[in-house]
């Protein structure tokens, strides 16, 4: 009897994982309990090794926790737009090397969501995964990247993607041109972004091309329930600069000090100030429209769709965007909002 | 008619109540001595390296899971508890309501490593207060969910939202330390410390360079600061940092119970032997030069050593006016009466005067940059005011044991001919308000030998 409870434990253990981190129970407090199991504090320092490419597109077993984003959009031979992200989250179970000889002992777990976005007539789709990283399910090494039958190839000049729900699959190729971005982080995290990426391909049996971005970061990233928002813009400008902002907001009333950059240019006195905010249905409130506002450059960011929320733990916003000046679009990319604020 | 007189004599009171304190400048000359409460070095060492004078800070949580691992030679073991895991310049508090935070401590400017030592009382003279300190500490909010250590970095955070546009210099290595100070005054009673989240008052919006002073000199100055301002008690006046959080007089005077033993200990310091060789004989010349040229105003050394704690005016010094000016010109005499009026006041007082104190020159090896603005980056410069860079910044890490002070390379532009903001940020401009290099030429009348012969004596002091 023994072996068949153990059996139908280890079975039901990755489902029940899954099904735990993706329906989020509303708390009391802005603490999510659930996860406080993570203990990303009984981890090991990061080695004091600066990033390199590509041996750093594979995972970090080190690290508590992990992300791989890849985003963008893309248009279609029938000149339809449509917007995809690939979110992997690798999430750190022990900080120690395993011992123990066991197919099943697993180290990390991973947890994936990839999304389509339509402008016309709005639509926002999310599909996801979740395995440990045993028996080949889920793993990031090699130049390669997988949860369950998504995968990334990951090479010095190009990126290999596979994602969808079964029948309807992105398949893409990314040329990297531009070198990394690196970012200044404190010495506990790790992160880079490969700019405006190329990206040509199929979904489904139907011709795409594009632009997309690629992030990595690792280490001590946050978790959900935290006191403050975090607001990421990523907007590519139709004459092919990029914007990239960054904002931290600590009260619902209060504007951040945005970080902005124009093809790696601070943006002098960048100031963002939210324009329209979206309700998901436990009541939390995102921003889905904006003004930035500089002394060289003054845009209208709005979400394509207002619901771009991924479901889960993770309370992230993350969606399509356009970007509006003076006299009409001027641009568009993806905002993500890290975390929500009281009202 | 009766209503009339209790009107006129309200008014009279009210007026009376309103008119505010003359403050009274100091004069140029002898700054007298003035008793000082006894202390123990050996607490107040301890004191220093143990106790959170400084009330605020980040929530240890976070500050263990974002900050680097501290190296070895970062630690002092004598320090207690969980300050001997923690850097030097970082303290362990743990609140009243029981929430462990790391807070800043006096090391954080006041502790300097050259040649691989760490000494401590040397004034750290590399730090980047350039940046906007507000983002980065907005974000460890990403990483906060319980509700204590949210609120207290939340407190910290409306601090330092408040006090950071007057606190950001626009040169790496220049010290904001006087600024702050304003900016907090601005924001406190000077009564009960309460903290307005609108400045009372304005603070000056530019900080204007500080060299950091070292501690040692305590022992020989009758006053406190470049322009003598700080007299009366030296321990009370120099914990008016604490008022970074202190929100009440209590916190003071738990403070104010072990500041006379810090204050004992700096003056107990020794300064940093030079690490390097000296030519005794060239010394030995130097010092008749020294003795001849210099002592009038920066004293004699050796066994029966003196210090004349004079204050020089601006014209006989000639160095950059506006740190001692916007003192005694009436602009800064708000700041002056808060101080005084504040529990500072009941045993020390802010008392400017229209010049500099020429320091007492121990340890000036290690000091560099000179000058009270850190306007001149070598000795040798000093000495030869034709050497002085106009447009100067730091290259590498390295002391220059030859020309005595860190290294630099001098540029044929300014922050206005800078590349970027990043390359802007690491200039040292002599030519914008403050930032001058004029004046204490009494070295160009030296001959190079005499020039040679003083540098190696000051070597050795």
């Amino acid at each position: 009897m023994k072996p068949i409870l153990l059996l139908v434990f280890l079975i039901t253990l990755p489902a029940a994982l899954g099904y735990w981190l993706s329906h989020p129970v509303p708390s009391a407090t802005n603490r999510d309990d659930r996860l406080a199991w993570l203990q990303p504090e009984d981890f090991p320092p990061l080695p004091p090794t600066p990033v390199k490419l590509p041996r750093d597109h594979d995972g970090h077993p080190r690290a508590p926790l992990e992300t791989w984003q890849l985003y963008g959009v893309l248009t279609t031979r029938s000149r339809q737009k449509i917007a995809f992200q690939l979110y992997v989250l690798a999430i750190g179970l022990t900080p120690d090397p395993l011992h123990r000889k066991s197919p099943w002992a697993a180290r990390r777990y991973f947890l994936g969501y990839f999304t389509r976005t339509e402008a016309a007539p709005p639509k926002f789709q999310v599909s996801k995964r979740g395995e440990r990283a045993v028996l080949r399910l889920a793993g990031a090494e090699n130049g390669r990247l997988w949860v369950d039958d998504w995968w990334l190839r990951l090479r010095r000049d190009y990126i290999r993607l596979r994602a969808g729900v079964p029948g309807h699959y992105l398949e893409l190729t990314f040329r990297i041109e531009r070198p990394p971005s690196i970012s200044r982080t404190p010495a506990a995290l790790r992160h880079y972004r490969l700019p405006l990426l190329e990206a040509s391909g199929r979904w489904d049996t139907e011709a795409v091309h594009g632009f997309a971005w690629m992030e990595h970061g690792w280490g001590q990233l946050p978790l959900p329930g935290a006191a403050a928002q975090l607001q990421r813009f990523t907007v590519r400008l139709h004459d092919g600069r990029e914007l990239t902002c960054v904002e931290v907001r600590i009260s619902s009333g209060r504007p951040g000090k945005a970080q902005c950059r124009l093809d790696h240019r601070p943006l002098s006195q960048a100031r963002i100030t939210v324009r329209k905010h979206w309700r998901d249905d436990s009541g939390t409130r995102y921003p889905v429209a904006w003004y930035l506002r500089s002394d060289t450059l003054d845009l209208r960011i709005r979400a394509v769709v207002p619901d771009q929320k991924l479901p889960g733990p993770l309370p992230l916003w993350s969606g399509w965007v356009i970007a509006e000046g003076e006299s009409g679009p001027e641009g568009e990319g993806f905002v993500q909002i890290f975390g929500s604020l009281e009202d | 008619m009766r209503s009339l007189c209790v009107c006129l004599i309200l008014s009279c009171l009210l007026v009376a109540c309103q008119r505010q304190e003359k403050v009274v400048y100091a004069p140029l000359g002898p700054v007298p001595p003035e008793p000082q409460r006894p202390g123990d070095p050996q607490k107040g060492r301890e004191a220093l390296l143990n106790e959170p004078y400084i009330t605020c800070g980040l929530p240890l949580s976070v500050y263990r899971r974002l900050a680097p691992p501290v190296p070895p030679q970062q630690r002092l073991p004598e320090r207690r508890g969980l300050n001997a895991q923690l850097p030097y310049h970082r303290t362990h508090y743990r609140t009243p309501d029981g929430v462990d935070l790391v807070v800043p401590n006096c090391l954080q400017c006041h502790a300097s490593v050259i040649n691989g030592r760490l000494i401590i009382g040397l004034g750290n003279e590399r730090l980047d207060f350039t940046r906007d300190p507000r983002p980065m500490l907005e974000s460890a909010g990403l990483y906060l969910s319980d509700p204590g250590e949210v609120a207290h970095w939340r407190k910290w955070v409306k601090i330092l939202d408040a006090v950071a546009p007057y606190l950001m210099t626009d040169t790496v290595g220049v010290n904001p330390a006087t600024n702050l100070t304003l900016a907090l005054m601005a924001h406190r009673d000077p009564d009960t410390l309460a903290w307005s989240d609108r400045p009372r008052m304005e603070p000056p919006r530019r900080p204007l360079p500080v060299s950091v002073p070292p501690w040692w000199r305590l022992a020989k100055k009758n006053a406190l600061y470049y322009n003598a301002e700080g007299r009366g008690d030296q321990a009370r006046a120099m914990m008016v940092g604490a008022i970074l959080c202190a929100d009440d007089v209590a916190t003071l005077e738990r403070i104010d119970r072990y500041a006379p033993d810090i204050r004992a200990f700096f003056a107990s310091l020794k300064p940093p032997k030079f690490p390097w060789p000296v030519d005794a004989e060239l010394a030995a010349q130097g010092r008749e030069v020294f003795e001849r040229r210099c002592s009038s105003c920066h004293g004699t050394y050796g066994d029966r050593p003196t210090y004349p704690n004079l204050v020089v005016g601006l014209a006989q010094v000639g160095t950059d006016p506006l740190l001692a000016r916007t003192a005694t010109d009436g602009s800064s005499d708000r700041f002056i009466r808060w101080f005084n009026r504040s529990f500072f006041g009941r045993l020390s007082r802010a008392q400017p005067a229209p010049g500099y104190m020429p320091p007492p020159l121990d340890g000036i090896w290690a000091t560099a940059p000179f000058l009270h603005n850190g306007s001149v980056p070598t000795l040798a410069a000093l000495l030869d005011s034709s050497k002085r860079p106009r447009y100067w910044r730091y290259v590498g890490e390295r002391y220059d044991s030859e020309r005595i002070g860190w290294s630099f390379e001098s540029l044929p532009y300014g922050k206005a001919g800078a590349k970027d903001a990043e390359e802007r940020r690491h200039i040292y401009d002599t030519t914008l308000p403050g930032y001058g290099n004029q004046g204490h030429t009494f070295g160009d009348a030296l001959s190079e030998t005499q020039r040679r012969a003083l540098l190696e004596y000051l070597k050795t002091l």
